[in-house]
This record gives structure tokens, sequence and C-alpha cells, in this order.
């Protein structure tokens, strides 16, 4: 499958084929899921309003995480196969996985600031999740630190490997690190009593967020080889 | 030991893109045994990036380079190579015998560099007067001979894959290498060589011309 | 093995030729040491809650920097275009320039640690736990830098990019490390902070050769 997939060409023409899907679960998972988690679903009894930002924070810190996952595996096939679609999947995840990594930082501050009565805490899994951003930002910094920009491609792909190695051993020390000082730390999303009227609002948000993350990735794996293709067009027409 | 003078050493298809321009495609060829091959073509021409892929440094966009029918470089085969590139390879911060020292250290051909080495008759390029100093403190001509001097150091059916190398070189040194690889090919060694002006008796087996892009 | 022998002398070799560097270096740390005092405030009881995270990011600031030119020499001048074409191992250089690093960087720092524990007034009954949790510490972190050093050869701002990508990575080592040294301070035990920073020195010892051999080939390809 991965064969036939490699081919850029038949890939954009597959591509293609998704992004209207795409863009149609994306759209009523995002707007169900708002309706859902902003109207119809409950306050939390001890939370209040400011539980509603779970149904963002939650699946953007699985796609933030799940991205690096993807980028680490994007990499190896880059570096094993040398294959420049691997190379094109990789620049494309980064971007998302950083923006949503992002997203769950800010709605785990808005959402622990009524609670916490700060703007922040060192909360085990927003450490974690800050940690992973700077592993993104690390990753960009590179892939785009040289002037000639193929350059940056393998030792960005290299540092991606070795990033998701380290992965477990930074969460691993960050909750060692969690448990010796002890935080304030009201935020127990996993613990929480999930109450089934909860789970369709993130059910749907889940969905949507999915979505909008594949259809982000496939546009700009699109965009970059397109524009790879015109500089290969623009090269012929100028050697002939 | 004297096995690989039998191996021929090939390259199918090899293309190479730099910075969106195509340097060379398709290209296949091969380097025997005895052969000394002159590698041309105009300046960007992807020359370096050529002699990069064959010894292994780089690697091309398509095509493969082969040593009869095993992989290359395989450090396995235990074939010498001996590069020398624009830059000389020498540490700045030691002195050229040290440099060369180690040198010998890395192709693991101890016995070759002993202490004393090189002894009068071995100085093909006369570097005994300066290489003790350290290698920051001298001129390009005196680099570039004791880079070269680390020639003297191979196997003698090694490949040599040798960039530029008679840049900054006074006359006598200069006879000296075409002596050097003259001696080098009689020998069973084989090579390629780029240089921008060569002597007039200069006589390669073979000439590979890169044409560059457009 | 030789080889590393080797590369270990000659890396050893040139480190004596410019001593300057590692004075400057070992200078750096013990003025951020004393900033960080200015700007903590003397009182003693409270410097020495914070004493030993002001250590550290001493430690941290005055060694990120300087990775970028790990390979500098060997990188202008060729050299390592020869080693890669040469049977050795790569991964062996690397461990070989790690350790000299270690011997002319880090060794200095730690020498200067026990003034630094005075200056932040720390009991200087923690020097142990501080030699050891510092020493195994910048074991890691030069192992890090090693492979941020390759994997920013030939970039642009390449001292910084290089800190950018190892801090993140660092971040258990500089965990593990003041912990000890807090568990000390306050006579809880030590050993499991620093069996864990052991743990982590070694899969950096067993990964990082190997990453940044992979690393160096990378840079030489296109370089």
């Amino acid at each position: 499958m991965f064969d036939y997939l490699a081919n850029p060409t038949r890939f954009m023409r597959l591509a293609d084929y998704t992004v209207w899907p795409l863009r149609l679960i994306a759209a009523a998972g995002l707007l169900i899921g708002s309706w859902l988690g902003l109207a119809s679903s409950p306050a939390d009894y001890q939370q209040g309003d400011a539980v509603r930002l779970m149904y963002v924070h939650v699946p953007s810190a699985w796609l933030a995480l799940s991205s690096y996952l993807m980028l680490g595996l994007a990499s190896l096939f880059f570096i094993v196969w040398r294959h420049p679609l691997a190379d094109i999947a990789a620049r494309a995840i980064a971007p998302a996985g950083a923006g949503f990594a992002f997203l769950t930082l800010v709605t785990g501050a808005l959402w622990g600031a009524p609670i916490w009565g700060t703007w922040w805490v060192w909360d085990g899994r927003l450490t974690s999740m800050l940690v992973l951003f700077f592993f993104f930002i690390g990753y960009l910094a590179l892939a785009n630190g040289f002037d000639r920009p193929e350059r940056g491609a393998r030792p960005a792909a290299i540092l991606a490997m070795v990033g998701v190695l380290n992965l477990p051993i930074v969460k691993f020390s960050v909750d060692w690190w969690n448990t010796l000082h002890q935080p304030a730390s009201i935020l127990r999303s996993g613990g929480m009593a999930i109450d089934s009227a909860m789970l369709w609002p993130l059910f749907t948000m889940f969905a949507g967020l999915q979505a909008f993350f594949l259809l982000m990735v496939i546009q700009r794996m699109r965009l970059l080889l397109g524009q790879a293709r015109l500089a290969r067009l623009a090269d012929q027409q100028e050697a002939s | 030991m004297d096995t690989y003078a039998q191996k021929q050493l090939h390259w199918q298809g090899l293309s190479l893109r730099r910075g969106g321009r195509l340097l060379f495609d398709r290209l296949d060829g091969q380097l025997a045994a005895g052969e000394m091959v002159h590698l041309t073509g105009p300046n960007g021409a992807g020359k370096t990036s050529f002699l990069r892929i064959v010894a292994g440094l780089a690697v091309a966009d398509a095509g493969q380079v082969r040593l009869d029918d095993q992989r290359w470089p395989d450090r396995e085969t235990g074939v010498p190579l001996c590069w020398l590139g624009h830059a000389t390879g020498l540490l700045p911060t030691l002195s050229g015998r040290q440099n060369l020292q180690l040198a010998a250290r890395i192709t693991a051909l101890q016995n070759r560099a002993a202490p004393d080495w090189p002894t009068q008759k071995d100085d093909l390029f006369a570097i005994t007067s300066f290489i003790d100093q350290p290698v920051r403190q001298l001129s390009q001509g005196q680099l570039r001979r004791l880079a070269l001097s680390r020639l003297l150091l191979s196997e003698p059916q090694a490949i040599w894959l040798l960039d530029e190398p008679d840049t900054a070189l006074d006359a006598a040194s200069r006879a000296a290498l075409d002596q050097l690889l003259t001696r080098h090919c009689a020998r069973g060694g084989r090579l390629i060589i780029t240089r921008h002006a060569p002597p007039a008796d200069f006589a390669p087996h073979r000439v590979l011309t890169l044409r560059g892009a457009g | 093995m030789r080889f590393f022998l080797t590369c270990l002398a000659a890396d050893l070799r040139a480190s004596l030729t410019e001593p300057g560097d590692i004075l400057a270096q070992l200078g750096f740390f013990i003025m951020i040491t004393a900033l960080f005092v200015l700007a903590a405030g003397p009182e003693s009881d409270r410097l020495a809650l914070i004493g030993l995270a002001g250590l550290w990011m001493a430690a941290l600031a005055s060694m990120v920097p300087a990775f970028e030119r790990l390979y500098e020499a060997e990188a202008r001048s060729g050299w390592l275009d020869q080693l890669l074409v040469s049977p050795q191992p790569v991964w062996v250089f690397v461990l070989a320039k790690a350790a000299g690093y270690y011997i002319s960087h880090a060794v200095p720092l730690l020498l200067a640690s026990p003034l630094m524990m005075i200056w932040l007034t720390l009991p200087l009954a923690l020097l142990p736990v501080v030699l050891a949790s510092l020493g195994l510490g910048l074991a890691g972190l030069i192992l890090l830098g090693a492979l941020g050093a390759a994997l920013t050869l030939g970039a642009r701002r390449g001292a910084i990019l290089a800190a950018i990508l190892v801090l993140p990575l660092s971040v258990p080592l500089l965990i593990f490390g003041v912990l000890a040294g807090q568990a000390a301070l306050s006579q809880a035990p030590v050993a499991p902070h620093l069996q864990l920073l052991a743990a982590a020195v070694l899969f950096l010892l067993v990964l990082m050769p190997l990453a940044t051999g992979f690393a160096l080939r990378t840079a030489a390809e296109n370089g």
C-alpha cells in the first residue's frame, strides 16, 4: 500500500478525493460539538462553565501527542527509504501539531484560571505538553534553519526520531517532579467522572478536530507538492 | 590483500539535482584497476558532487555505485579509498606529523607511518622541513603538500579520488604529483582526478566529461 | 579501543592549545552564579532552597551555547570527510569528542562547584551529592550537545539553534539532578533520583553516539 501511495501524483489524486469528506466531517463535528458543548451539555457542579473548555482541550492534547508520533513515523520513513513524500508529510504535520499543542496549553490555562485563581499552574500534564511544544519548536527551527531548505530535512528527521524515543523519559521525569513538588492541581481531566451527557460533545469535537487536523495536513501536503512540481517545471522551461 | 585488483567499481543511473538544477542524469560508468580517469566539465557541472558520490560521502538522487555487485560504500570490504577534496583534511591545532599519524591510524595503516616517517627518500613533497609545525601556521602550498603526502601512506592498489589536488602547488610538487599518479596506476591502483590546468604531458587513460545543467 | 584513544588524545591536545575557551566558559559559569545570588538576594534561608536550581541553570547556561562549535575544526578542515571515508566507526569518534569535552569543559565546572555552593549558602556536606548529580547531568548534557552540534552543522544561527534542540531534551537530567540535591538538603533518600539520572545518562550514552554518527554523515552528504 505504501508503494502505491508513494507516487506523488497518485497521492495527490487520492488526496483530492479526501478533501471534501474531511471538510464535511470537520464542519459537522465542530459545529455540532460546539453546540452540544456550549449549549446542551451540563455545566460541572464544581467547575461551572469552565469545564466546557475540556471539549477542546482534551482532543487537542490527543492530537498534539499523536501528531508528534506521526511526525516520528514520517521521519523514520524519510530516513530509511529517503522518500520525498515522507519529508513532505513531516513538514505538513509539524506546524499543525505545534498549533494543537499551543491550543492545548491555552485552553488548559483558561480552563484552570477560574479554579486555580491564576493563569498558569505547573500541573503535570500541562508541563509535559509545554515540553512537547518545545520539541515541536525545535523541530521547526531545525527544519527551517538552513539556507538551502532541503538541507534541513534529514537533520530534522533525526531530531524527530530522537524526540519520540526521549518523550516517554521526559513524561516520566515531569510526573516524577510533579509528585515531589505537588503543585495545586484540581485539574484531573482523566480522573473526572464523565457524565454520559458530556460524552457526546466530547466525541463529536474529537471527530471534528481530528478531521480538521487531517485536512490541514493534506492541504499543506498538496500545497508543498504543488510548489515542488511548479519549481521542477520552471527548471525544465529554463533548461530548454 | 591483492584480491580487490579484480574488483570492478561501477555506477549506474546516477542522477543528481542540486538547488533545483539537474546536474547529471542516468550516468553509467566504471573504474577498473590501473585506470587513470580525468573528470572534466565546466564550473558548477557537479564534478565535486560526482566525486563525493563515488567516494560514498554523498548519495545520488537516483542510481547506485557498486563494487562488483556489493553496495558501495561498504566499510566491511576493506577496499582502501583515498579521498582528497578541496579542504586539506588537516586538523589545525595539530602538527603536520601528528596529522599524518592520525591519518594513518584512521585507515589502520599504522605500520606505514613509523615515528620518523617520512624519511628523506619517502619525502616526495619535501615536507620534512615544516612537518612538526602546527598546521595553522603553514601556507596554502605547504598545507597542500602535507595533504598530498597522505597519498604516500596509501595502500598500493587503493582507489584514489582527487578533487583539484594541484591547487596552490609549486612546479616541483606538481611534477612529483604526476609521477606519483603514474606510479599508482602502474602498480594496479586506480584514480579519478579533476584538475583545472593539467600539464601538457598529462595522459589519462580516459576522460569523463560532465556537461553540466543547461 | 585504539581509535577512541587516538581521537581523545587529539581532542585534548587541541583543547590545551586553546585554554582561553575553557577559562571563558568557567568564568561565565561563575559570573552567572554570582548574578543569580545578586538577583535572588543573599538571605540564606531562601537562597539555600533555590540555590541548587541556580547552580544547575548556571551550568546549563555556560555549557549549552558552546556546543555549536564542537565539530567546527573537524568540519571546516575537511577532516570529517576523511573520517567518513575511512573504515572507522563514526560513533567512536563522537564518544571520544564527548569524553574530551567532558574532561576539558565539565571538570573545571565541577571543580568550581564547592565555591559556588558556598556562595549559594548550600551546606558543604552536600558536596558529594552535588558532584555526583552535576557530574552525571553534565555527562548527559554533553552527549545531547554532541547530537545538537551535529544536527546544526552548517545551519544559520547554529548556537541558538543547538540550544533550542538540546534544552527540551535535557529536562529529565535537570529534574533528576536537582531533585537529588534537594533530597539531600531535606534529609530524604537521594538514591532514587541518582539512579534515575544514571539510567537516563546510560540511555543517552547508547543512543546519542549512534544518532550523532548518522547526523554527521547527513551533514557531509549535503555540505
